[in-house]
C-alpha cells in the first residue's frame, strides 16, 4: 500500500519542482501563477451555491450547452457504472448479455487501456469532466482521455444502415429547452473491442441510446439516458447525471494515449479488475475516486502508466529501483 | 518500407470512412474510383460559383466553423513545411540538420503510430479538418479522431511552466475580422514522437507558432502561418494556404486509428524518400493505388 501513497506524493513532487498546476489551467487573464489545487479540486464538481444566473442561448433561441462540464458525484453511488441507478445496481442482463459480461471480464482487456476509442455511453459515466461545443448544425463532446464524438443538429433522419462506430451515429433534435441525442449503428462487445461502461459491461450492436440534455441555468448541465439493447439487456436502462460548469480558463487538456498498446495487449490482464463494494472500480487499489494527475503520471500528458494503476497494479514509478 | 502501405491503408481507408459520413438528406455522389474518389473525399474543389457572404457567429465575428477540405496548389508539394522554400528545403541550423536525420533514421512517423500529430504538422496535411466555433472557445478535429481546443479572448496569457505537449499551450484574439492563434510549449522532436509536418522535418521546444485564420467568404477559409524555431531553423518559416467548405452535411467521421500501434514494430523510421517535387511516397497528384503495395513500389 505504501507505494502507491508514495507514488501519490512523487506525483505531486512532480507538478511542484515543474511549477505547474497538473490540470488543465495552462491559459489565464492573469500574470499570477495558479493556485495549487487538490485532484479532487481540479476534476471534480460542486455544488453551486451562488445566485442563478440564466442560461445561454443561441440565435435560434435555444439554450447553448457549451462548456467545461465537472460531475457533480452522488454520495454512494459509482462513477464508470451504467447500473447506478438500476435495482441493487444490476443491470438486467439476458443471458446472451451475462455471458457477453463474462467474455468481457475474462476475455477482453479493457478498450480505453489500448487506446481504442472509449465509446458512448461509457464516455457519459467517466467521472473525468468533459467540454462541448455547440454550432446550430453541429455539436461536439470533448473527453478527457482526447476522444471525441460528434452530433448532427440539421434535422437529417437517422441511416438506415449505419456503420458500426464505437461512438455511435448521433444525431440530434430539440424537445423545447431539451436537446435529445438519439445514437445507433454501435460496435459490439462481441468483437473484443468495445465496452458500455467501466466495469466491463456489455454493449451490442443493436443498442439504441436516447440522451436527454437540458442546461436549467449557466451553472447546470443534466442528462437522463435511455440505454436500449434487447440483445444483451432484458429492458431498457436509465440513467441521470449533473455537472457544473468549469472555472474560467479552464478545459480539456491535451492527453495523449500512445504507445502502451503492444506492451499492454501482452501484460495488462483481460477484465476491469476488482470493483469496490459500492460499484465503483476506482482508481488504484486504495479506491482513489480520480485518478492521480498528470493521468500519465510519470511522464506528463501520456498515459503510459495510467492503466497499471487502474488494474491495481504497480506503475512504473511504484517498481522498487534495480 | 511497411510504413508506407500503413499510412496509405489509413488514407484509404479514411476516405472510404468518409463515404459513408455525407448526409442522408443529400446523397453523395456515385461511388468512385481510385484517384477520383480520393479527390472528391479529401481534396477540395476550386469554388466557381458566385460569392457567397461570410457567415457571422454569435460573437459578430467570421464563422470559423465547418467541414474544410485543402485546395491543391499546382507545382507545389503537400505535407512540405518547406512548400513556399526555394527547392522545397527548409532553412535548418546545423542542429536542425542533425535533428532532421535523428527524425529520418530514429523516429517512425508518429501520426502511423497514432500519437497525436500537433501543431504546426496539421496545418500540412492533406486530410480535411472540422471547427467547431463558439464566442469563447474554438475546437479543431483532425482526421484522426484528434483535436485541440483553444480559448479566444483578450489578454489571454500561457501559463510560462506550461507542460509541452503535441498541440502546444494555445492562446486565440481577434484582430479585426482575422483570428490570430499563438502556440508555445511544444514537444520536440529530439526526444519526442513530433514532426514538423509530414515529410519528418524537425520541430523543437523553440517553436512558436502564429496562426492567421480568415474566411474571406462562404467557400474559403484561408491561413496564414509563421513558425519560429530558433533551435532547429536560421529564420522564421513562412506557410500559406486555402481550403474549401465542403457541402452541406458533410462532416468528420469516427476514424479508428489507434489499433494500428500493434503494428508499431514492423514500421520503419522516417519519412521515406522525398522526391525532387517535394512530395513524400506517392506524392500529390499521382494515383493511389486499390490495394496498398508492397516496399517495391516505393523505390526502397
Amino acid at each position: 500500500m505504501t507505494r502507491f501513497h508514495a507514488s501519490f506524493a512523487a506525483a505531486a513532487l512532480l507538478a511542484a519542482l515543474t511549477g505547474c498546476s497538473p490540470g488543465n489551467s495552462s491559459v489565464s487573464t492573469s500574470d499570477t501563477p495558479p493556485a495549487r489545487r487538490s485532484v479532487e479540486d481540479i476534476l471534480l464538481g460542486k455544488p453551486y451555491t451562488g445566485p442563478a444566473k440564466a442560461t445561454p442561448r443561441g440565435a435560434d433561441g435555444k439554450p447553448l450547452l457549451t462548456g467545461y462540464w465537472k460531475v457533480l458525484r452522488e454520495s454512494g453511488k459509482p462513477d464508470g457504472n451504467l447500473a447506478k441507478d438500476e435495482p441493487e445496481r444490476t443491470l438486467p442482463y439476458t443471458d446472451k448479455g451475462k455471458a457477453a459480461l463474462e467474455y468481457n471480464r475474462t476475455k477482453t482487456i479493457d478498450p480505453e487501456a489500448r487506446c481504442l476509442i472509449s465509446g458512448i455511453p461509457r464516455l457519459l459515466t467517466s467521472v473525468l469532466p468533459f467540454e462541448i461545443l455547440q454550432t446550430p448544425e453541429r455539436l461536439g463532446t470533448f473527453h478527457y482521455l482526447s476522444w471525441h464524438r460528434w452530433v448532427w443538429l440539421d434535422g437529417r433522419k437517422p441511416s438506415d444502415d449505419p456503420d458500426p462506430h464505437y461512438l455511435g451515429n448521433s444525431i440530434g433534435h430539440w424537445d423545447g429547452d431539451t436537446l435529445v441525442i438519439e445514437s445507433t449503428g454501435f460496435k459490439d462487445s462481441a468483437d473484443g473491442k468495445f465496452w458500455l461502461d467501466d466495469n466491463a459491461n456489455p454493449q451490442s450492436s443493436k443498442a439504441v441510446l436516447v440522451e436527454r440534455w437540458t442546461r436549467p441555468d449557466f451553472n447546470h448541465l443534466n442528462l437522463q439516458l435511455t440505454y436500449t439493447d434487447p440483445v444483451y439487456y432484458a429492458k431498457p436502462v436509465t440513467y441521470s447525471r449533473s455537472w457544473v460548469i468549469g472555472e474560467p480558463g479552464e478545459g480539456r487538456p491535451e492527453f495523449s494515449c500512445e504507445w502502451n498498446t503492444p506492451w499492454i495487449v501482452d501484460h495488462l490482464a483481460p477484465g476491469p479488475g476488482a470493483i469496490g463494494a459500492d460499484g465503483n472500480r476506482g482508481f488504484g487499489p486504495d479506491g482513489q475516486v480520480v485518478p492521480d494527475l498528470p493521468l500519465g503520471s510519470v511522464d506528463s500528458t501520456r498515459g503510459d502508466a495510467y492503466w497499471l494503476y487502474r488494474k491495481n497494479m504497480p506503475k512504473p514509478s511504484d517498481l522498487p529501483t534495480k | 518500407m511497411l510504413m508506407r502501405s500503413l499510412t496509405l491503408f489509413s488514407f484509404v481507408a479514411s476516405a472510404s470512412l468518409l463515404a459513408t459520413s455525407a448526409s442522408t438528406q443529400t446523397p453523395p455522389p456515385a461511388p468512385a474510383t481510385g484517384e477520383e474518389q480520393i479527390s472528391q473525399l479529401m481534396r477540395g474543389e476550386p469554388y466557381k460559383g458566385p460569392k457567397v457572404e461570410t457567415p457571422h457567429g454569435l460573437d459578430g465575428k467570421p464563422d470559423l466553423t465547418g467541414f474544410w477540405r485543402p485546395l491543391k496548389e499546382p507545382g507545389k508539394p503537400g505535407g512540405n513545411m518547406g512548400k513556399d522554400e526555394p527547392s522545397f528545403i527548409l532553412p535548418f541550423t546545423e542542429e536542425g540538420k542533425r535533428a532532421l536525420i535523428y527524425s529520418q533514421n530514429h523516429t517512425i512517423d508518429p501520426e502511423a503510430l497514432c500519437t497525436l500529430g500537433g501543431i504546426p504538422r496539421h496545418n500540412a496535411s492533406g486530410l480535411p479538418f472540422e471547427v467547431l466555433h463558439t464566442p469563447g472557445r474554438i475546437g479543431f478535429t483532425y482526421n484522426y479522431n484528434t483535436s485541440r481546443l483553444i480559448s479566444v479572448g483578450d489578454g489571454l496569457k500561457v501559463d510560462p511552466h506550461a507542460l509541452p505537449t503535441y498541440f502546444g499551450t494555445a492562446v486565440a484574439h481577434w484582430e479585426g475580422d482575422t483570428l490570430v492563434i499563438e502556440t508555445s510549449h511544444l514537444r520536440d522532436s529530439a526526444h519526442d514522437k513530433i514532426w514538423l509536418d509530414e515529410n519528418g522535418n524537425p520541430t523543437s521546444d523553440q517553436t512558436h507558432v502564429i496562426e492567421r485564420w480568415t474566411r474571406p467568404d462562404y467557400h474559403h477559409l484561408h491561413l496564414e502561418m509563421t513558425i519560429t524555431d530558433a533551435k532547429y531553423y536560421t529564420r522564421p518559416i513562412k506557410f500559406v494556404r486555402t481550403w474549401t467548405r465542403t457541402p452541406k452535411g458533410a462532416g468528420q467521421e469516427e476514424y479508428a486509428c489507434n489499433e494500428l500501434n500493434l503494428d508499431a514494430g514492423h514500421i520503419g523510421p522516417g519519412a521515406g524518400v522525398v522526391g525532387p517535387d517535394g512530395n513524400r511516397g506517392y506524392g500529390y497528384t499521382a494515383p493511389l493505388p486499390d490495394v496498398p503495395p508492397g516496399p517495391e513500389a516505393y523505390g526502397q
